[in-house]
């Protein structure tokens, strides 16, 4: 048992992070009252696993999971992994403490029952499992696997509100961007595969060199890693996904899907770093998504929006300093997160907490809240002013990298972060000054202590971060030197100097200051320019795309073939079209011969023909009855040829089976009303119905005469099994061959085909007479 | 004891037939041979995985005189998720109360068919054996008995039947070029005749098996035949009963016609690829749940020929996975449409996933290999169609599931339990396939050493 | 008069025709004919009794009822032969005697397991043709009856309207 006395960390973080939605869902079944409880228990058990495994070596696992393809169950706890499993489980646990108590007023609003409680906390634990074996997978496809499995928990975590229909349609679109930008990973590891041979990540990091399909397979792994971190231009999701209830989009935003999205780029760093083009890429899409993120975010009067925006703006830094590279970018990309995602999740509570509060959602119809709600303000505050980057705030520090790695990269990009990091100063300052300043517009109804204490916790935590930053600065370096796979020393301090960082922080305080003061007069120019990006942005796009989608449905739709006719014709043109290309593609030489035609032929000819000509006639009597008769005739005309081919049971069974079809055949029209066959009888089709059923059944016919003379043309084969069945025939007891070849040689098939009329005996039975055999 | 699976099925089918299905008693029984002809398959098909193919000549006489039976690797893992499909449709249809006397005994003649296609080395036995399973399946749409399922069984008997007269002809055309039956008779005949006659029994063979599997254009009675019958039956067609068309495209094109194969692979793809855009557009604005899902079979499929179109072992090796995930995929999927309820809507929920590609549910399996397969090919278009189909399914299957589970899940009152633990644990293996594929790809890949890695002349 | 003449006729070539279908079937391994073809003809003649006398005369005949038995009878017989070697060690469809062994004879005929396969195939048609036409036939009586059940309704609601 030495798994016992000495555990792998890795796996044990797995474990534990995957008990908590199991025994939080097995304790709904139990006893739906106790799910809170239980999932705050199981949440701490895996945050205290993650900060064991954080504290002792690195430590990996791996053990053979599918052989065929060589791919290893393989997880790693390093860095990088440490980083993001203590920030899913960390921030996991301050989110289940306040759904804990969000929840109780979630479900009296909607009028849901208890249960939801296990869905909702079972979902969002599931969240937080594939995050932890997310960031541990060290095999693309077991990443790939934990990847799409965080889409699945927040496609129902979004959709949770399932009665409301933009819940739906939110989940929906999330679902759709992150889904099917995820099969790029999938492509990614495949291209990376035919390479290397392999899925494991270190193996391919060990001997990577730059090549044209590596550089494929690393963007298409971006595409999908900046989708789900809601980078332009698949950021449209993001914004709408704030439906879901606010633990969800709280833990969404700071430390679950879109900090997956940026864990991806660090994990695949190594192979960004290949080819420079790809930082560069991963730079212009940043910064759009800082400059969108942040114009949009100034706009908008829903809270929830608003910090949606400002995720998107303030990831797209995140982006632009993996862009950057260097030890300032990598480095300040990871610390960014950590301090982004304390912050982020407690304004996120914050507005949750005022919304269950007061019922309102906009910053028009609140204000004032910090005479009701003291506490609440002070946390969230802290988490303001973190993200505001103020001194003694963990922001300082993040702020400080960034301008670190920007100014190594000249003037215009120092600039233009001091411009970006103004535009968050100011969206974050007027969320809070417009929540918790002015006049007070609405009632407060008195929220739990649940709700308030993870906000005030994560605000102190934020200060904390400013004060004593060696803790958080270490899992960043470790995390960064995973990405940068080199040891990288963040020399994170407070300099009481006139260093460029210190300077662009100034500028971004008046910067931040002049926009919060100026807010009138840039308001409505601000929301023309965000309206216009509306009608032109990607959301705009993916309505259309789904509009057009439906309307190409439509009318495709109204190609389907309906009556049983056409169908036919369907099947029976393409298959003459494919044969008559087979027959223009392939050699003909000697495949068409025509046969000499002797006298001794010239009765069997006749009566061949004779069959042919009441197989046409068939096609015209209107009347039932008359039909039949006709068809009977093509029968006994196909007993003759049998006849005169000299064989006598073949044709002694064409005879007799082709006057009892024709006797059941009378039986059914004796069954039918007469009014539908006089109906029937009487029905005329259309002109170009006529025309169309004569083409296609000529079709047919040329096609099943080309096979069957292709076949013919061949002398046949030299080893037909018919002359060695002819040598065993008084072997078999028999003197008559056709009987030998049906009762013993294939006696099987003779078998099989009795049970076919057996089948349809049972078949008429059960229409005829409801089953009953007597 | 090779035949053991068949002897049990063909004897308890004929028994069934003269006891009263809609007893509970008798439909038990039913089941019970069913699972035991299951189990029987499965000890077979370990034999067979363990001591490799296994050979039989019907009535002890030489190979190309008897019929010949022929089991290897692919043979089992289509019988096996015929059987294990029609099982839980019998299952299913038993919980739910059956309505007609003849039903149990149907499934079982459809579950012998079906096995002795994929057991039997002999072209025109497969023919017979194609017949048992398909006039059950005539029998069976018609389940029901409302106009409505009657109509829906019409179009299905009439253009079936044209499927099979073409697969008919062929076979006949086949024998008389090549002057066997025993498909390796005729594998090894084949290369020694002239190409063009071959060519065109091909076409009419592709033909035959593209009707029963509903690719485009053949595709135009699935619709309305899977939106008319109930929803066992429906699972049973989808889920057991289309796999002869891809088995039979795979053994006849693959293995015994495999130059012809490599011909028609443009055709395929073409077909494929209009198949997959066309099913996935046609799924996105239909209104019935059994409507979009007979839609995305006609897409499925495409994936199938698109596979086979790559060739290779590669291609193969997708193509059988592909089927053997989208078979359960649409068997769990028609069944828990038709039901209510949280615990249905979640197995609904994994086979959407699965059919969209989303692990752990089985599905992003087949779209792995096919991706592969392509991607070996160095076919970016194959890539793209892939990628774009894929597309398509998430976004047809989470309408539906959105409809069907969420919008109208509230007022109507939930199925009865024991169907509800069967598509349960059909998607539970549908997850267990995706967490723990090793056994499937192992099979699959026996399954394609076998086709394609021996040459076995007679 | 003529109907007088089909039923004489009928009747009298009902044993006929079975002993011919008999014939067909065992004399089948050595000239044409076999099961198949000997239960047609049985069918045929069961058929030509039906059309003569209709479903109500033919009931009355001793067995009639259970002929959908023998379809199943028949399909049993024939998959015992099929599988019983299979039981007792040898290849499915092996047939006794083995190939070249002689067989017991009664005259010229031979006991082989094969004509016990095709008494089979003949239970099968036989009871196919014969189920199948005469649940047809009892259909079409069924539907007159209540055909007329419908016409004399109407024609009294007719009635009833009148006088009011």
């Amino acid at each position: 048992m030495s798994w016992l006395t000495d555990p792998n960390p890795a796996l044990a973080v797995l474990i534990a992070a995957m008990l908590a939605p199991l025994l939080t869902v097995l304790a709904g079944a139990w006893r739906p009252a106790s799910v809170r409880a239980v999932a705050v228990g199981t949440t701490a058990l895996a945050f205290g696993t993650a900060i064991w495994a954080t504290a002792i070596e690195p430590s990996t696992f791996s053990i053979m999971w599918i052989e065929t393809w060589n791919v290893q169950f393989e997880l790693a706890f390093d860095g990088l992994a440490a980083m993001y499993a203590l920030l899913a489980t960390g921030i996991g646990l301050f989110v289940v403490l306040y759904a804990a108590g969000y929840m109780p007023l979630h479900r009296e609003h909607k009028g849901r029952p208890l249960i939801d409680d296990a869905r909702f906390f079972g979902f969002l634990l599931l969240f937080m499992a594939s995050m932890v074996g997310l960031v541990m997978a060290q095999d693309l496809l077991l990443l790939f696997v934990f990847w799409d499995l965080t889409a699945v928990a927040s496609f129902f975590l979004i959709g949770f509100d399932r009665d409301e229909e933009d819940a739906r349609d939110s989940a929906l679109m999330a679902l759709l961007v992150t889904g099917i930008s995820a099969i790029g990973v999938l492509i990614g590891a495949l291209l990376l595969w035919q390479e290397y041979r392999t899925f494991s990540l270190p193996l391919i990091f060990e001997q990577t060199e730059t090549s044209v399909t590596v550089t494929w397979a690393t963007a298409l792994i971006l595409v999908a890693a900046l989708a789900k971190s809601a980078q332009f231009p698949f950021h449209f999701w993001l914004p709408r996904a704030m439906v879901a209830p606010t633990p969800v989009s709280s833990y969404l935003h700071s430390a679950a899907m879109v900090a997956a999205g940026v864990f991806l780029i660090g994990r695949i760093y190594p192979l960004i770093e290949l080819e420079p083009w790809l930082g560069d890429a991963l730079v212009v899409i940043g910064a759009a998504s800082m400059v969108v993120g942040g114009v949009v975010a100034l706009t908008r009067d829903v809270f929830k929006q608003v910090l949606a925006y400002s995720t998107i703006s303030q990831y797209g830094y995140v982006v632009v300093m993996f862009g950057l590279g260097g030890t300032y970018g990598v480095g300040g990309a990871m610390f960014y997160v950590i301090a982004h995602a304390l912050a982020k999740c407690a304004l996120f509570m914050t507005a949750g907490a005022l919304t269950e509060a007061t019922g309102k959602q906009t910053l028009s119809e609140s204000g004032g809240a910090v005479r009701a709600m003291p506490l609440l303000a002070f946390g969230s505050l802290l988490a303001a002013v973190g993200i505001m980057a103020l001194p003694l705030t963990i922001g300082f520090f993040k702020d400080e990298l960034f301008f670190a790695a920007a100014t190594e990269h000249g003037r215009a990009m120092q600039f233009f972060a001091v411009f970006g990091a103004a535009l968050s100063f100011a969206y974050i300052g007027r969320l809070w000054i417009g929540i918790f300043l002015g006049s007070v517009k609405q009632e407060h109804r008195p929220i739990g202590a649940l709700m308030t204490w993870p906000v005030v916790a994560l605000g102190i935590l934020t200060v904390l971060g400013g004060v004593w930053v060696q803790p958080f600065r270490e899992i960043a370096e470790r995390a960064a030197s995973v990405s940068y796979a080199q040891a990288i020393d963040l020399d994170i301090a407070y300099h009481f100097d006139a260093r460029p960082e210190n300077v662009m922080v100034l500028g971004v305080y008046g910067l931040g200051v002049v926009l919060l003061l100026t807010e009138r007069w840039w308001r409505n120019s601000m929301r023309a320019l965000v309206s216009i990006g509306e009608v032109i942005g990607p959301a705009h796009l993916y309505l259309l795309t789904l509009r057009a989608l439906v309307r190409l449905s439509d009318s495709v739709h109204d190609f389907e073939v309906r009556d049983l006719r056409s169908r036919i014709a369907s099947i029976l043109g393409p298959a003459g079209v494919l044969v008559g290309l087979a027959v223009i593609f392939t050699p003909t030489e000697g495949t068409f011969v025509v046969g000499p035609l002797q006298r001794s032929d010239i009765p069997l000819l006749t009566v061949i023909i004779a069959t042919a000509v009441s197989g046409v006639m068939v096609t015209f009597p209107r009347d039932h009855l008359r039909m039949v008769l006709t068809l009977s005739c093509v029968g006994y005309s196909l007993a003759v040829v049998y006849a005169f081919l000299g064989s006598p049971d073949v044709a002694l069974v064409a005879v007799l089976i082709e006057t009892i079809f024709a006797l059941v055949l009378i039986a059914i029209l004796v069954l039918m009303p007469r009014s539908i066959l006089r109906y029937e009888s009487r029905l005329r089709p259309a002109r170009w119905r006529l025309g169309r059923d004569v083409t296609v059944a000529t079709i047919a016919g040329l096609m099943a005469f080309f096979v069957a003379w292709s076949a013919l043309s061949r002398p046949s084969a030299s080893t037909t099994v018919i002359s060695r069945q002819i040598e065993l025939t008084p072997l078999a007891h028999g003197y008559d061959i056709v009987t030998v070849i049906l009762a013993d040689f294939r006696g099987f098939d003779t078998m099989g085909e009795i049970t076919v009329v057996a089948i349809a005996f049972l078949g008429i039975i059960s229409l005829i007479r409801a089953g009953r055999l007597r | 004891m090779m035949e053991l699976p068949l002897g049990i099925l063909w004897f308890g089918a004929v028994i069934v037939a003269m006891l009263d299905g809609t007893r509970r008693r008798n439909a038990v029984l039913s089941i019970v041979i069913l699972a035991s002809a299951l189990v029987s398959t499965l000890v077979l098909g370990a034999d067979v995985y363990r001591n490799g193919t296994q050979e039989m000549v019907v009535g002890g006489w030489e190979q190309g005189v008897g019929i010949s039976l022929r089991i290897d690797t692919l043979g089992i893992i289509f019988a096996v998720l015929s059987q294990a499909v029609l099982l839980a449709a019998l299952v299913f249809e038993t919980a739910n109360g059956i309505k007609a006397r003849i039903f149990p005994a149907l499934v079982l003649f459809m579950g012998l068919g079906l096995t002795g296609v994929f057991f039997t080395g002999d072209a025109f036995n497969f023919y017979v054996f194609f017949e048992i399973a398909m006039i059950s399946a005539y029998v069976l749409a018609s389940y029901g008995e409302t106009p409505r399922q009657f109509r829906s069984a019409f179009i299905f008997i009439v253009v079936n039947l044209l499927g099979s007269m073409l697969f008919l002809i062929s076979i006949a055309a086949l024998y008389h070029t090549t002057g066997r039956l025993d498909m390796v008779g005729i594998k090894a005949q084949v290369p020694l005749v002239a190409e063009s006659p071959i060519v065109l029994i091909s076409a009419t063979i592709f033909v035959a098996f593209g009707v029963k599997l509903g690719l485009f254009p053949f595709h135009f009675w699935l619709p309305a035949v899977y939106t008319g019958t109930r929803a066992s039956v429906v699972a049973i067609l989808s889920g057991a009963l289309a796999n002869i068309g891809s088995y039979g495209l795979i053994r006849f094109g693959a293995d015994v016609l495999p130059r012809e194969l490599e011909f028609g692979a443009p055709v395929l793809l073409i077909l494929g690829a209009v198949s997959i855009v066309y099913g996935g557009v046609q799924s996105i604005s239909r209104h019935s749940a059994n409507e979009v899902l007979a839609y995305s079979s006609i897409g499925q499929v495409g994936y199938i020929m698109v596979a086979l179109a790559i060739g290779g072992e590669a291609g193969v090796f997708a193509a059988i996975l592909y089927t053997v995930i989208n078979g359960l995929n649409k068997a769990l999927l028609f069944l828990a449409v038709s039901m209510r309820g949280w615990l249905v809507g979640t197995a609904f929920a994994i086979g959407a996933f699965s059919v969209a590609g989303v692990p752990p549910a089985a599905g992003f399996l087949g779209k792995l290999v096919l991706f592969q397969a392509a991607i070996e090919d160095g076919s970016w278009a194959i890539v793209v169609l892939v990628l774009l189909g894929g597309g398509l399914s998430f976004l047809y299957m989470f309408q539906l599931y959105r409809r069907r589970f969420w919008i109208a899940g509230e007022e109507e009152e939930e199925s009865a339990h024991l169907p509800q633990v069967i598509v349960v644990g059909m998607a539970v293996g549908l997850l267990l396939i995706g967490l723990w594929p090793q056994p499937l790809l192992e099979l699959a890949d026996q399954a394609v050493l076998g086709i394609m890695g021996t040459d076995t002349a007679p | 008069m003529t109907t007088e003449l089909y039923k004489v006729s009928a009747r009298i070539l009902l044993l006929p025709t079975l002993l011919v279908a008999l014939g067909v079937m065992v004399k089948g391994y050595a000239d044409p004919g076999d099961g198949f073809s000997a239960g047609v003809i049985a069918a045929l003649a069961f058929a030509l009794q039906l059309m003569v006398f209709g479903p109500g005369e033919l009931d009355r005949l001793p067995l009639i009822r259970y002929v959908p038995y023998a379809v199943f009878l028949g399909l049993i017989i024939s998959l015992l032969t099929a599988f019983v070697p299979s039981v007792m060690g040898q290849t499915l469809f092996t047939h006794w005697p083995p190939a070249g062994d002689s067989a017991p004879r009664f005259g010229t005929l031979e006991f082989i397991t094969a004509v016990a396969f095709d008494v089979g195939v003949f239970l099968i048609v036989f009871g196919f043709g014969v189920g199948v036409l005469s649940s047809f036939a009892r259909a079409e009586g069924r539907m007159r009856t209540s055909e007329e059940r419908v016409a004399r309704a109407r024609a009294a609601e007719g009635e009833a309207g009148n006088t009011t």
